[in-house]
């Protein structure tokens, strides 16, 4: 990959290209390259298999241009991108898609405008382990090959003593392990006309593994996410994993109904980050979809959940310094305890709602003039394909670390207790907002990791695929009767965001039975 | 093998035949500017002879190279006001290599390409083969420990690919209007005055967005068995999002729906898609949508099964997730159950539903990459297999899968040419193509009239289902009542939903009006990869719940 130094002169050089066009009012230049690495897994006892299914990566390198400019009376913004290459040359070519591309948007006044003590206010936080930024071609095949193959020799050393105590052949066993580890290496840098000058480079190493006893219909997950290589022991995950498998042997069908639940990380990171992040966007709000339009500072949700985005977690998988425009990340309190009072933003959609006063106010519920650091735009990135700062992605608001929390957190026994009798819901899969966002109707499947809970204590498992949740996620945050201590880094399949999720228990949640033979 | 082309088609190139023995041309990039799809003429020799050259070394079995190039138009409106547009190209590379220092793996590359690797393409090429042979050499070596000391060692095999017959051939793409000549400024006026038309609709149309682009795309795709296909497509589509309030202050209806086809811009321009509208009416047709919902009352509960007609824009949905989906090869002998979940389909290599009803008779289902209409058509998938119609479901009895050459291995079937990506960097996955309900004999409107209560699902929203697709929870945009055989009330918020075998069971009558809608964005894959696929099916009528509306 190319060196900070090499992006960081790229945006300079590109830079001094831009202010010497007199006809540019504001501009900026950004170069990245992204790499996604990624060892993908597919073993089945029962089925032939390749155990490491896919050793792949694909990556992409590119410098952005965008531009705020005069031409025949109008002020016109737009973005051009050169891919592949980061000289001058390049810098020049994304200027004139740039110009030719762009368009008069009514409501652009401007890009990202860094506060006062800007340059003496920058930290110098890392996020990235340097080892991954130097693997040659060679040695990175090598170490995902073996990584990979460890996690499948962990989960079957995991699995052989219960097809041993059951003597159960490999196709009797019928045992699936699914998933993946997933290494991207980003760095940016980028330069404005508004005195910006920044540089970063992250690295983050995900794994996320499924497995699953077949003929038991038992089905359990292990998971990581870090910022380095630091601790990663894909042996063990592949232990946990069929671990979490065989515990799910000899589920119960659960009755449809009410009942209060427990959500575990996986779930909570479906149903937070997932579901009810979007609602904290400012765009959603402008858009007039979000369940909390017209509501800041007022009570949304249970006084027992805080929620923030909080970029600046040492040793956080989605720990990032700086935005993509620029701006300082910093934490970002989106609910304390149950309030509204803060909302992900980028400096596009922070400059509309200050540009609309009187729209904007309505949209709130309180003036955008009153509120500037609920609507600080530091959560511009481009984030894109699956893991990446790319050049040719467009600015959007994007999570980084959520942190889900509570003013007074609960051990995971007292969280039981506090339900007696219900369900502990530990992967939810395939949730959407059926009804629309507005609404807040969602509906999902519990697909493993599942247990009822009896008595304050988990109880059987509960069968894969037998429970639908239909409920609406505007009454389930409302309705939080208790929040975990422990929080957990999880991930979710295609998001963007680490959710730091702790267990939830949430009262009166819908389920209907499903899958019935 | 020469393509037969239609004959509306247009040439882009004036490209000749393959001639895979031409090695000496340099690449060409025919200005510093930027590529086009010609560009990719001038390394057409080099791709197609790179994977011969490599299989050369021992222990390479196999080679395959894509290389695209897609270049296009998009813009994106609010309330008709201009927000962004962009004129680009793009340029992808990716290598699968299977190799053995053991048991036979693979290993591949991937990358987003310039102007500078286009230069230098036999440099970038070779490097790229190179990465993937890397891989899949330590993937080898690894697989073989593994097999030979685990005591779950057996079920891990060579990796196979499945015989194909080896095809040359040029595919062109279609389309009237050329997109490379539609300027971003024109785009953007008419992005613009689509939203607008939509925002002025109703005063109850409080924020209307609108996307859209048109882009063609050529791939060269060439494997070390001689294949070489050189396919270019068009694809031009658009979406409009909608939210909608009424003046008492009932909750806000937020609507998306998008259109196209895989055509130039007249699928827009001139109303050549699915729904036969030009953008501008599209848009206008959410809003009145919106309009109407933002008026009507939740749709009320029925926990028991009751008779619902789906109109065709419902049924590509339907036919998308509980028939396409899984009917995924990979999905079925368990390649996705983290991620996209497995098919109820199949069990294992002794038990599955091939061969058993699991319909009604008057239900069967295909797909079929070589009829036109949404985004699913091609000739040959992304490792040279000729597309073909594959029967998933033939009067209710379940038939076959979509597969691949390696997942065709694994069964012992024949592959049928549905291994696609979404641009040459990333790996192909098993796709749908335009999967569909096959028509039926029913007048629609009899359909409808024939019903004494039950309701008209109109129009396909957001789903969710169950992991093996054996459960589903569909939301419809509108759903109107059936009262007598005529339609009455409309309600918001609804989702029909049923265990899909009882659904496909109950299936009573299937229209003679059979449409392909264009899906801009099924998502599969780690990284995911969101595709244009194609859908469709008739009218039919069957028995499912309805999931409250509040």
């Amino acid at each position: 990959m190319k060196s900070i130094t090499h992006l960081t002169r790229t945006v300079k050089q590109g830079l001094s290209i831009l202010k010497a066009d007199s006809k540019v009012t504001q501009g900026l230049v950004y170069a990245s390259e992204n790499r996604r690495t990624v060892g993908r897994l597919v073993y089945t006892s029962h089925i032939p298999c390749n155990g490491l299914e896919e050793l792949k990566s694909d990556e992409d390198l590119g410098v952005c241009v965008e531009v705020w400019f005069r031409k025949g009376g109008k002020q016109l913004v737009g973005m051009g991108h050169e891919s592949s290459e980061l000289s001058p040359d390049a810098v020049r070519q994304a200027l004139k898609k740039a110009k030719r591309d762009a368009v008069p948007d009514p409501d652009f006044h401007g890009l990202y405008q860094p506060e006062k003590g800007y340059a003496q206010g920058r930290r110098r936080l890392s996020f990235h382990d340097r080892r991954l930024f130097s693997l040659s071609d060679r040695a990175e095949a090598k170490f995902l090959s073996r990584a990979a193959w460890e996690t499948i020799r962990g989960t079957v050393h995991g699995i052989a003593p219960y097809a041993r105590k059951h003597r159960l052949s490999p196709k009797q066993l019928a045992f699936i392990l699914n998933g993946d580890h997933f290494i991207v290496r980003e760095s940016m840098a980028l330069a404005s006309t508004n005195g910006v000058v920044d540089s970063e480079c992250s690295t983050i190493v995900l794994s996320f593994l499924t497995a699953m006893l077949e003929k038991e219909r038992s089905k359990g997950s292990a998971w990581s996410a870090r910022s380095s290589l630091s601790g990663f022991s894909p042996y063990v995950l592949g232990k946990q994993a069929a671990r979490s498998a065989i515990q799910g042997v000899g589920g119960l069908r659960v009755g449809g109904g009410t009942y209060p639940v427990v959500f575990g990380p996986q779930a909570v990171a479906e149903l937070f980050g997932g579901l009810l992040l979007s609602h904290f966007t400012l765009s959603l709000i402008d858009f007039g979809a979000s369940l909390f339009a017209g509501q800041y500072g007022k009570p949304v949700a249970s006084p027992l959940l805080s929620l923030s985005d909080d970029p600046t977690i040492r040793g956080g998988a989605g720990s990032k310094r700086v935005s993509c425009e620029g701006a300082p990340t910093a934490r970002k309190v989106l609910l304390n305890k149950g309030v509204l009072t803060g909302y992900l933003s980028d400096s596009r959609t922070t400059n509309k709602m200050l540009g609309r006063v009187t729209e904007a106010t309505a949209k709130l519920g309180v003036s955008p003039t009153t509120i500037a650091r609920a609507i600080r735009p530091s959560n511009g990135f481009r984030f894109s394909d699956g893991g990446g700062r790319a050049a040719s992605s467009p600015v959007g608001t994007h999570a980084t670390n959520l942190v889900i929390d509570s003013p007074t957190p609960l051990s995971m026994e007292r969280l039981l207790r506090k339900v007696q009798n219900g369900l502990y819901i530990g992967r939810l899969w395939y949730t959407y907002p059926v009804g629309g966002y507005a609404t807040g109707i969602i509906s999902g499947t519990a697909v493993a990791d599942s247990y009822l809970i009896r008595n304050g204590k988990l109880a059987s498992p509960i069968l894969p695929n037998t429970l639908r949740l239909e409920d609406n996620l505007a009454r389930m945050v409302r309705d939080i009767i208790g929040v975990g201590k422990a929080k957990v880094p999880t991930i979710l399949w295609a998001s963007d965001e680490i959710t730091y999720a702790p267990c939830v228990a949430v009262d009166g949640v819908r389920f209907v039975s499903i899958g019935q033979e | 093998m020469r393509s037969t082309l239609p004959q509306h088609q247009t040439s882009l190139t004036g490209r000749g035949g393959v001639s895979p023995h031409i090695i000496d041309k340099k690449p060409r990039a025919s200005a510093r500017g930027g590529l086009h799809i010609t560009s990719l003429d001038s390394i057409r020799p080099l791709v197609a002879q790179a994977p011969s050259e490599a299989k050369r070394k021992r222990s390479i079995k196999y080679v395959d190279v894509r290389v695209q190039i897609t270049e296009g138009v998009g813009s994106w409106s609010e309330d008709g006001a201009p927000k962004a547009s962009s004129q680009d190209w793009g340029f992808s590379l990716g290598v699968r290599v299977i190799a053995a220092k053991g048991i036979a793996a693979s290993g591949y590359y991937g990358r987003l390409l310039g102007v500078s690797d286009f230069l230098h393409f036999p440099q970038v090429l070779l490097s790229a083969i190179d990465a993937a042979s890397q891989r899949a050499l330590a993937n080898s070596l690894h697989k073989e420990r593994f097999a030979q000391l685990m005591p779950l060692g057996q079920s891990v095999t060579p990796t196979e690919l499945a015989r194909i017959d080896i095809h040359q051939a040029i595919v062109e793409a279609v389309f009237a209007i050329d997109p490379r000549n539609i300027t971003p400024d024109f785009f953007s006026n008419f992005v613009c005055e689509a939203g607008l038309r939509a925002k002025r609709s109703h005063p109850s149309i409080k924020k209307v967005e609108v996307s859209a682009s048109s882009v063609i795309s050529r791939q060269l795709f060439s494997s070390s068995e001689g294949a070489f296909i050189d396919q270019s497509s068009c694809s031009t589509g658009g979406t409009v999002f909608v939210l909608a309030q009424n003046a008492s202050g009932n909750r806000p209806v937020d609507l998306y729906h998008h259109t196209g086809n895989q055509l130039g811009f007249e699928a827009l321009s001139l109303g050549k898609n699915a729904h036969k509208m030009t953008l501008s009416q599209f848009a206008r047709q959410i809003a009145d949508e919106a309009n109407t919902l933002s008026e009507a009352k939740p749709a009320p509960s029925k926990d028991k099964p009751v008779v619902v007609v789906l109109d065709p824009d419902l049924v590509a949905l339907f036919a998308h997730e509980i028939i396409g989906h899984p009917a995924e090869l990979d999905r079925a002998i368990k390649m996705e159950t983290g991620y996209a979940g497995r098919s109820w389909f199949f069990t294992d290599l002794q038990k599955s539903m091939v061969g058993k009803k699991i319909g009604s008779p008057l239900l069967t289902a295909f797909s079929d990459p070589t009829l036109r209409g949404g985004y699913g058509h091609y000739l040959y998938d992304d490792e040279g297999t000729p597309a073909k119609r594959v029967y998933h479901i033939n009067k209710g009895i379940f038939q076959d899968f979509l597969n691949s050459r390696q997942t065709a291995a694994i069964v012992g079937a024949a592959p049928n040419g549905h291994y696609k990506a979404n641009d040459a960097s990333v790996v192909p996955l098993i796709r749908m193509s335009v999967s569909a309900i096959a028509p039926g004999k029913s007048n629609p409107a009899s359909i409808i009239s024939d019903v004494e209560h039950g309701y008209y699902c109109v129009g396909h929203r957001i789903p969710s289902i169950s992991e093996s697709r054996e459960n589903f929870q569909i939301a419809p945009r509108l759903i109107y009542e059936i009262r007598h055989g005529r339609l009455g009330r409309v309600f918001r918020d609804g989702r029909v939903t049923a265990n899909s075998k009882d659904f496909f069971n109950s299936i009573d009558a299937v229209g003679s009006d059979f449409t392909i809608f264009p899906i801009p964005n099924c998502g599969k894959g780690q990284p995911m990869q969101a595709k244009q696929v194609g859908n469709g099916g008739p009218t039919i009528r069957a028995q499912a719940m309805i999931a409250r509306g509040v």
